[in-house]
This record gives structure tokens, sequence and C-alpha cells, in this order.
């Protein structure tokens, strides 16, 4: 057993939650360890000390000042309203229309699956090429236009390719521009389900030089709710690198995920 | 009646109930934002503005959810926010010194008491999450079934920020000893 695994027992058993053997293993090593002795009676004063806390009044105004709230929200008496639709059909007007409809449906399906089948090869031979276009210009380290160019259109991409999303994460952590690196960053969030997309952003948050791109991947993963950035937001606050908005900003994100 | 039906009844226009609620949890939620924040007239403000959101979000507050943790979410996210907008970290305040003045501000009595003085001094000195998990479960006596629905997480993962808190806790005060 680890000497935290030993702390935590013996919270548990300060706080009453243990019983049967537990509870006295836990009791003998406080008896015959002197460490934990020591470690027991420290824990025990600290809990006790938490017992310390004075419960303090507000101020009586409070009440008055909601009280005014509350007249004032009567006043504007606003309102939410639902309307409600009622349809009236015949059972035989509802058949009509549901055999009118299979019919249209299944005459267009025959129709369509011909042309269907054409535009997916159109459609293929496009995103090819779109891809094509993406990664090239993502690369083209002379002009950052164009670059930011490529992600507007990656953005706009319906079924984004795996090899674009890589081409964005290689972006976002190693552009010289900022600019570039924050619309990567916008355009990767749109794919922030896909655990690699994710993980990237998450890692990408400590790898970031630039204070205004770790900021937004810090608030990014607050609006997120993305819970696994505890750690990595933790490793930002103790590095010595990090400034302080920056770290005042990762604080205030692990609170709000924890 | 329940928190839940008073809420449900606000929500659907009969604002006087709202008072009731007002009574119920105005004094926790005030001594959860002095306690976190250590600024007595801050702690006024946020607690003002948890029910002011309570009356404008009225619509929002879904009918199966427990109205404490409801509420005590609209409270993390104020003073978050109100900390977000400020740029105030408790890193600003860090020594003892310090920390001592600014409880004697909110309260003359918790230096004057050895005890509640090194309480509140340790409690400053802890990360704003460790300090709320112990406001939360230890001077608001909650349950970590209810804890773990106000911070969205599993009741395991709240006996571990507990444990986690009081160790840190424990680190603090007997810091503050040697001194």
């Amino acid at each position: 057993m680890t000497e935290e695994e030993m702390k935590d027992l013996m919270i548990d058993y300060i706080d009453g939650h243990l019983a049967g053997e537990l509870k006295e293993f836990v009791a003998k090593q406080i008896e015959k360890n002197a460490e934990h002795k020591k470690q027991f009676e420290e824990l025990k004063r600290t809990m006790d000390l938490l017992q310390y806390d004075r419960e303090l009044e507000p101020d009586c105004s409070m009440k008055g000042a909601f009280e005014e709230l509350l007249k004032q929200e009567a006043g504007t008496g606003v309102k939410v309203r639902t309307v409600k639709r009622r349809w009236h059909f015949s059972p035989w007007q509802i058949a009509a229309s549901v055999v009118l409809v299979s019919g249209l449906f299944i005459t267009l399906l025959v129709v369509q699956n011909n042309r269907n089948q054409q535009q997916i090869a159109d459609l293929k031979r496009e995103m090819e090429m779109t891809k094509y276009l993406v990664i090239q210009s993502l690369e083209d380290r002379s002009s950052a236009s164009r670059r930011l160019q490529a992600i507007n259109t990656a953005y706009d991409v319906k079924n984004i390719d795996k090899e674009i999303i890589n081409a964005l994460i290689r972006t976002m952590n190693n552009d010289d521009n900022t600019n570039v690196r924050l619309a990567a960053v916008e355009a990767l969030v749109k794919y922030a389900d896909e655990p690699d997309v994710m993980s990237a952003l998450i890692v990408s948050m400590e790898q970031q030089t630039d204070p205004l791109v770790q900021i937004t991947l810090i608030n990014l993963m607050v609006q997120l709710r993305q819970k696994g950035a505890v750690e990595e937001l933790q490793r930002i606050i103790k590095d010595e690198k990090t400034i302080q908005t920056v770290k005042d900003e990762a604080h205030m994100a692990v609170f709000k995920l924890s | 009646m329940t928190d839940e039906l008073l809420m449900i009844a606000v929500k659907h226009g009969e604002l006087e109930k709202a008072s009731e609620l007002f009574d119920r949890y105005h004094k926790r939620l005030y001594n959860f934002f002095v306690k976190i924040t250590f600024d007595r007239e801050l702690g006024h403000d946020l607690t003002q503005n948890v029910f002011l959101r309570m009356i404008r979000y009225r619509g929002t507050y879904k009918e199966d959810k427990q109205f404490k943790a409801w509420i005590y979410q609209l409270a993390r996210n104020i003073y978050a926010d109100h900390f977000r907008r400020n740029k105030m970290m408790y890193s600003d305040y860090t020594g003892v010194e310090d920390l001592k003045n600014k409880i004697a501000a909110v309260d003359e009595v918790m230096v004057q008491d050895e005890k509640e003085k090194l309480l509140y001094i340790s409690l400053f000195k802890l990360a704003p999450e460790q300090r709320e998990i112990l406001i939360l479960t230890r001077f608001q006596q909650m349950k970590y079934e209810e804890v773990a629905q106000i911070l969205d997480c599993s009741v395991a993962n709240v006996k571990v920020k507990v444990h986690r808190a009081i160790k840190q806790l424990r680190e603090k005060y007997f810091e503050l000893e040697k001194i």
C-alpha cells in the first residue's frame, strides 16, 4: 500500500467511514507505526480545524433588493406563450396521403439512383482535388493568406479527410503566423468529437508559445467541458515559462472543469 | 413545498415563490462566495447576481433537475466569470500578512480566534477548486452525491477531490504552524 493510499484510509477512518477488518487494520497501523501515527495526528488536527468554520450573516438589505427585483420582473409581465396548432384529418385522408407519398417516393428513388451514382463519382473527384489543394496551400510557407484561405476551405468541407485533419493539426502546432494557428484551431474545433483531434488540441495547449493561442485553447477546453484537459492545464500552471495571464486562465479552467 | 416545486412554479410565472427560495438559499450562497473570495462586498454582489440570474433564466430550469445542483452551478459560473473578467486570482495574495489583513477585512473575529485564523489562512492558500470542495462538503455539509451533481462528475471523483484538498490543507496548515 502506498503512502497516499494509507492517508486516504486515515481520512476515511477519521470520518467514520470504515468498518470491520479495514477499520482494525488502519487502527493497528496507526498504533504500531510512528510515521503513520504522526500523519494520522496531523490529518486529525487538520480535519478538526475545519470545524472552526463560522457562518457569516449576510447584509439584511439583500432581501429588500431581491423583492424589488421581483416586483420589476413581475411588472414587465413577460410570459412565454406556446402556440398550439390543431390538425384534423379523417382516416381516409391519412391513408390516401400515405399511398400518394409512398408512390411518389419510389418513383423518385429509381430516377435518382442513376443520377446519384454519377454525382458520387463527381463529388469524389472534387474532394480529392480539394484535399490536394488544401494540403498544398497549408504547406506554402511563403504566403500566410494562402494558408488562411486553405483553412477556410477545409472549414467548409463537409466530410473531412484524415489527411486534411492531420495537416490542420501540423499547422496549429507549427505555423509561424499566430493568425494562421488560430484559424487552424477554429477549424479543428468542428471535429473536436474525434478523439485524435481532441487529444491534439489538449497537447497543443502546452506546445503553443503565443499566449493568445494558449488562452484560446484553454477557453475552448472549458467551452467543450473537456475534463481530460485538467492534467495538461495543471502542467501549464506549474510551468515556470508560462506567463501569469495564461496561468490565471488555466486556473479558472481547472476550476470550471473540476 | 420542495425546492423543485417552488422553482417550477417560478418558471411558470408565480414569481412570488422565488422569495421562499431566496430565504432558503441566500445565506449559504453568501457564505460560499465570501469563503471562496474572502471579500464580503463581493460575496454580497455575487449572491445577488445568482438570484438575478435565477429569475432571468427561470425558463431554462429543467424540471427533472435538482434545484440545489442548478443554483450552485449558477453560482460557480458567476464566480468563474467574475474572476475571468477581473483577472484577479488567489495567487495575488501569497504572504501570510496579506492574507491576515484580507481575512480581517471580511470579519475581525476571524483573525482574533487563533484556530479560525489558521483555518482561513490555510484555506485561502489552496487552489480555488480545492477551497470550493471543502466549503461544499465540510462547511455546508453537502453529501458527496449532491456535490457530484453540482460538479457534474462521479461520487468517487468527489471523494478523490475531497481527500486531495484535505491533504493539501494539512500541508498548508503545518507550514503555517512552523512560522
